[in-house]
């Protein structure tokens, strides 16, 4: 049982931050890229500047918002493990360490690996299959998910005309429009565009969810030193503003949608630009918007659990554990992606992460405490200088601990002698096992699978034929 | 600064540990392998059995060693780094994947590389040297780090003939008796035998440091399962008995000394046998020591940041990412120890480079989020206003450096990584051999003080009858 989390700011420090968010909503605003969403806040009270799309926002609407958007599910104190399988473009290839598109086999086997791995909670494709259109990717692995995966799952979706075949697919899994209407089958997530913008295509798709009510992640993406302030303070509070002119707005649609908020947060490398994936910085800030968002009273998210290594090396393992656990120490409800390396997915970091996590996941256990766990009379028996070893205690306890899939504990001579392997080996060898040893099955009827099918076909066979044309 | 610390038990339920604790000391008793020592708790009330040299201690005599014994350092609830290298037999070498005994020449590398390594707080020599009489390692061991450590050390005392040594070379260091005594020159880390055992020449060694005020630590080293109870909190109970065991016996000496309560726990694989260095079970019982010496008022020092693994992959990342950023948001004053590898395997002077680095990073957690007019922005963010960007603002050129940079981490692009791929063990072995290339040992004493610290060892082998 966990206690007590960590917390890295003072409450009059996240109110600071908080005010320094309504301040910028009332005087720079935000702009929604979208004709509708002008009708929308304007009639929620909002200042609309039609011209330039900049809407200015009161301290009564934001505050109408967070009274009456509801949250995901009730903000819970006591830490979670909970991941996702990453969404990437490529897949690495273990073996010649070069990544390449992924395609429809790497899907079924992402499936297949997420399916087998315990501390995995959402599930994925991992990747964008190059062998199918690109505009019907999204269709295509949310098919094989809804078809094959035992988990929810998550799925981007970048094309608005895909939506209404997403929703078709899912009333097909719930039995119906009425059934899939507020269920957490299907979730979007609504990303600003920092400085303060959301981008046309996104508020329309997220506009399609609200209206069955389902739920929304409103993110922040936020990049210190570029699109937001160099100091971790200053992006909170740019982070904190576009969460709530995203809150703002869903309240604006006047729909039953419930909304977790996200901090994806990310530090760009000074001296080159390139966007890094960890950071300390980084850190700090997934752990103070969580504060944030708490504040507000919502579930919260973030990319924590990432690594900038290319490799599977120490910096991977470290840099997973300090922003991951950090997350995990200060109750964040969902972080990280599982799979990632830079950029791209393996199967094997999957599997790494999956591992990592499942200690994680004995952690929040917490320490028992009652007479059997104080084990006073057992320390009475044996006495000073004895041992606990043939204790019928201890053989009763013998089996609660934590045991490694493929983290190994041999002798330095025992490993040296038997090839000095990385962890990677192993990871790469569980990877063969699962797919070698798993079959994918429907997880749904065979109608539904074959409505599902056709569903998917024709959306391949009318991306395939505009592309044509 | 951090504000809440991460709590995995409540106070309800330290109080039950404790609680558990003080009964062991009355019930089950201690034992105390020095009748010297037995003699002078019999004086203050413990009901003593010479003949087994166990000590039953009553509650009360505990509670009031609790209340007047002195914190090394005052618990606080944001976690600070201190870090000192691990100290083992072996060095691992990863080119040719061997390990070999310690030497001489390993501690003074060990001893230079702590010099330059800006995050590790406290030095050590991070192997027992075996090309020296091993019976006097110590005193070889505290001969280079007198001499030659820029940081506050810690080393091992074997013996009390070494214990005499170590104050008499710490002596010469300080000026004197008046001068040691207070000082942090010996950190003492006095280890009872679990379950429930103090060595005579622990006791010896711990009355000679004890009278002169020199900080100990108390460090027993329950193992889940074998010498302690197989459940968690009953291992937790056992070594807070065990840790009071210590901290009463230098209360009833009247010893000043400062102390921290904690020590390094252990799980082992019940299918082996083989003791772990990393599992849950095990960051747990360290999270439970540290709330239950926090509630005691006393520092916590616990080991964290181990591995298993036997290089330098994904596992011995996350192994000690895991255990130290949990002590660390628990609030740990100590989350050492640096630069072991292999679950007690050996030293490596590779990872202790790396994890430096890691400590730079968790620097940077401790320093926290800073909240004022400059770093919240304002001005800036409405100045950039909508959709603009904030690369060539003042605010960004004056604060483009606060952020931290790798030395040996890599934050370089896949396709640039992989096509010159050199593996963070190589990374780190160049640092190493920069680092050691380029400076020499120094001198921290006079000569003269070097002189009488020469002569301390000299006497000593030859008493010994040594070469």
């Amino acid at each position: 049982m966990i206690f007590r989390k960590l917390k890295v700011l003072s409450d009059d420090e996240v109110v600071k931050i908080v005010e320094g968010a309504f301040r910028i909503l009332r005087t720079t605003g935000c702009r929604f890229e979208d004709e509708k969403c002008m009708d929308e806040l304007e009639s929620a009270g909002c200042d609309v500047d039609r011209a330039t799309m900049v809407v200015k926002f009161s301290e009564d609407v934001i505050f109408d918002a967070l009274d009456n958007v509801p949250s995901v599910t009730p903000p819970d104190d006591l830490p979670k493990v909970r991941v996702a399988s990453a969404n990437k473009g490529m897949i690495l290839d273990c073996k010649t360490k070069k990544m390449r598109p992924g395609t429809t086999e790497d899907a079924r086997n992402v499936i297949k690996l997420c399916n087998s791995l315990d501390n995995i909670t959402l599930a994925s494709a991992g990747i964008v299959s190059s062998d199918v259109p690109v505009q019907a990717v999204e269709v295509f692995n949310i098919g094989l998910l809804m078809k094959y995966s035992e988990k929810l799952f998550n799925q981007w979706i970048y094309e608005t005309e895909n939506v209404p075949v997403v929703m078709e697919m899912a009333e097909v899994i719930t039995g119906g429009s009425e059934e899939l209407r507020g269920s957490k089958f299907l979730s979007y997530m609504l990303n600003s565009v920092s400085p303060l913008r959301f981008p046309p295509k996104q508020l329309a798709i997220s506009r399609m969810y609200a209206e069955r009510d389902l739920p929304i992640a409103v993110a922040s993406m936020t990049q210190a030193g570029s699109v937001s302030p160099a100091t971790p303070a200053g992006c909170l509070v740019l982070c904190a503003a576009e969460l709530l002119a995203g809150l703002v707005w869903v309240r604006s649609l006047r729909t039953k949608t419930e909304v977790a908020l996200g901090a994806l947060t990310q530090v760009m490398q000074m001296r080159t630009g390139r966007q890094l994936y960890a950071s300390p910085e980084q850190t700090l800030m997934f752990l103070g918007a969580h504060q944030i968002i708490r504040y507000f009273g919502y579930c919260s998210g973030n990319t924590s659990f990432e690594t900038d290594s290319c490799d599977f090396d120490m910096q991977n393992g470290w840099e997973k554990a300090l922003s991951g656990v950090m997350c995990w120490a200060a109750g964040c409800d969902m972080f990280g992606q599982a799979g990632f390396l830079f950029d791209g997915f393996s199967m094997e970091q999957l599997v790494l992460d999956n591992e990592a996590l499942g200690m994680l996941s004995k952690v929040g256990e917490g320490v028992l405490v009652n007479d059997d766990t104080l084990a006073l009379d057992v320390i009475k028996s044996v006495g000073p200088g004895g041992n606990f070893l043939g204790e019928k205690h201890t053989m009763a306890h013998a089996r609660d601990a934590w045991r490694p899939s493929i983290f190994q504990r041999v002798s330095f001579e025992h490993w040296a002698k038997s090839g000095g392997m990385r962890i990677i080996a192993h990871a790469h060898d569980k990877v063969n096992e699962i797919l070698s040893s798993k079959e994918l099955s429907l997880q749904i009827p065979e109608d539904q699978a074959k409505a599902i099918d056709e569903i998917v076909a024709r959306r391949v066979a009318a991306v395939a034929e505009k592309g044509a044309c | 600064m951090i504000f809440n610390k991460l709590d995995v038990v409540s106070t309800q339920e330290i109080e039950r540990i404790l609680d558990t604790s003080y009964r062991i000391l009355e019930e089950v008793g201690f034992k105390y392998e020095w009748d010297w020592a037995l003699e002078l708790l019999e004086k203050r009330g413990c009901k003593v059995d010479m003949a087994k040299q166990i000590a039953c201690v009553p509650r009360s005599l505990t509670l009031e060693a609790v209340a007047n014994m002195k914190p090394l350092a005052s618990p606080q609830d944001y976690p600070k780094i201190f870090w000192a290298p691990w100290i083992g037999m072996n060095i691992i070498d990863f080119e040719t994947k061997t390990k070999r005994a310690g030497t001489l020449n390993d501690c003074r590398n060990v001893i230079n590389l702590v010099n330059h390594l800006e995050n590790i707080s406290v030095s050590s020599t991070g192997v027992v040297p075996q090309d020296v009489p091993i019976e006097i390692s110590d005193i070889y061991m505290a001969e280079l780090l007198f001499k030659y450590s820029e940081k506050i050390v810690t080393t091992w005392t074997y013996t009390i003939e070494s214990a005499h040594d170590l104050v008499e070379m710490a002596k010469a260091v300080t000026g004197g008796e008046d001068e040691l005594r207070g000082s942090r020159m010996i950190n003492y880390l006095a280890e009872p035998v679990s379950p429930l055992k103090l060595s005579k020449h622990s006791l010896e060694i711990m009355k000679v440091y004890g009278e002169l005020d020199q900080p100990i630590n108390m460090g027993p080293m329950v193992q889940v399962g074998t010498t302690g109870p197989a459940t968690l909190a009953g291992s937790v109970a056992l070594q807070m008995a065990e840790n009071l065991a210590g901290l009463v016996y230098l209360y009833c000496l009247g010893s000043n000394s400062p102390m921290a309560l904690g020590g390094p726990m252990q799980t082992s694989d019940m299918r082996t046998g083989r003791c772990l260095y990393a599992a849950p079970e095990l960051s747990l019982i360290h999270l439970a020591l540290v709330a239950c010496a926090h509630h005691l008022g006393f520092m916590s020092g616990c080991t964290s940041g181990l591995t298993d693994s036997n290089c330098m992959d994904f596992q011995s990342g996350w192994d000690r990412g895991l255990s130290m950023m949990l002590l660390w948001a628990a609030g740990s004053e100590s989350i050492g120890m640096r630069g072991e590898i292999g679950g007690g395997e050996g030293f490596c002077l590779e990872s202790l480079v790396v994890e430096n680095e890691m400590g730079g990073m968790l620097r940077v957690l401790s320093e926290g989020i800073l909240v004022n007019d400059d770093t919240l922005a304002l001005d800036v963010i409405e100045k950039v206003g909508i959709g603009g960007n904030y690369l060539m603002e003042k605010h960004t050129m004056r604060h483009a450096r606060d952020f931290w940079q790798p030395g040996v981490f890599t934050q370089d692009t896949f396709d640039k990584y992989w096509s010159e791929p050199k593996p963070i063990e190589q990374r780190a072995r160049e640092r190493v051999e920069k680092i050691l290339s380029e400076n020499s040992l120094e001198l921290q004493v006079s000569e003269d003080v070097a002189a009488e610290i020469d002569r301390i060892v000299s006497r000593r082998v030859k008493a010994a009858g040594l070469q």
